[in-house]
């Protein structure tokens, strides 16, 4: 599934390490999110969104990535 | 925050300290196994309980590391689990026809390695833990 959260980590100047410290996870997981190879169950994809302060569907999904380029 | 390399390290190295642990209280309790082989039989069936208590003690250090590791690499495990039991499983029932049409007997300890060697190599052709 398409989403931000390498954008979104990059943007606050996080490493894969620093983002899965604070999720709880592997930077092996957070890789895999980035890259498409892996979606997160919904606890983790909420945890995700609440680190970032947004909505799950602000992250994930295709609408996610159209929101985004259209601002 | 965790040094570089981040939960995964982390979890490897307990895993591995207490898999070592395990394995070696293994290679000590079937050493003196052997050495009782030639013991009287009541002796010889007490000296066969700590091996079995040691691969016990592999197995729950085993589980300890599954709960313990992250959703993402529980599939990747649970992945290798699968292709490592079907591999096995595929050579291990061709050997046992073989083994009617005269083939030479071999050991159940080779299901053992051959589970295990083939859940790693499946992890590390994967690059799960190279990433």
């Amino acid at each position: 599934m398409k989403n931000r959260v390498g954008e979104l980590r990059e943007e606050r100047g996080w490493t894969k390490v620093d983002l899965g410290d604070r999720l709880g996870v592997s930077r092996q997981t957070i890789h895999a999110i980035e890259t498409e190879r892996y979606d997160p169950s919904l606890p983790l994809a909420m945890a995700i969104a609440k680190l970032f302060g947004k909505a799950v569907e602000d992250i994930f999904g295709d609408d996610a990535i159209g929101k985004n380029k259209k601002r | 925050m965790n040094e570089k390399g981040g939960l995964l390290r982390k979890w490897n190295k307990r895993y591995l300290f207490e898999y070592l642990v395990a394995l070696i209280l293994l290679l000590g309790t079937s050493a003196l196994c052997i050495r009782a082989a030639q013991a009287a039989a009541a002796r010889k069936m007490l000296l066969m309980i700590p091996p079995v208590i040691a691969v016990l003690l592999m197995a729950i250090v085993i589980l300890r590391h599954y709960r313990r590791i992250d959703e993402f690499l529980r599939r990747e495990m649970s992945q290798s689990l699968a292709v490592a039991a079907a591999f096995t499983y595929l050579w291990a029932t061709c050997y046992g026809v073989c083994e009617i049409a005269g083939f030479p007997r071999i050991s159940i300890w080779w299901v053992w390695g051959s589970m295990t060697v083939v859940m790693n190599l499946w992890l590390f052709g994967k690059g799960v833990f190279r990433r």
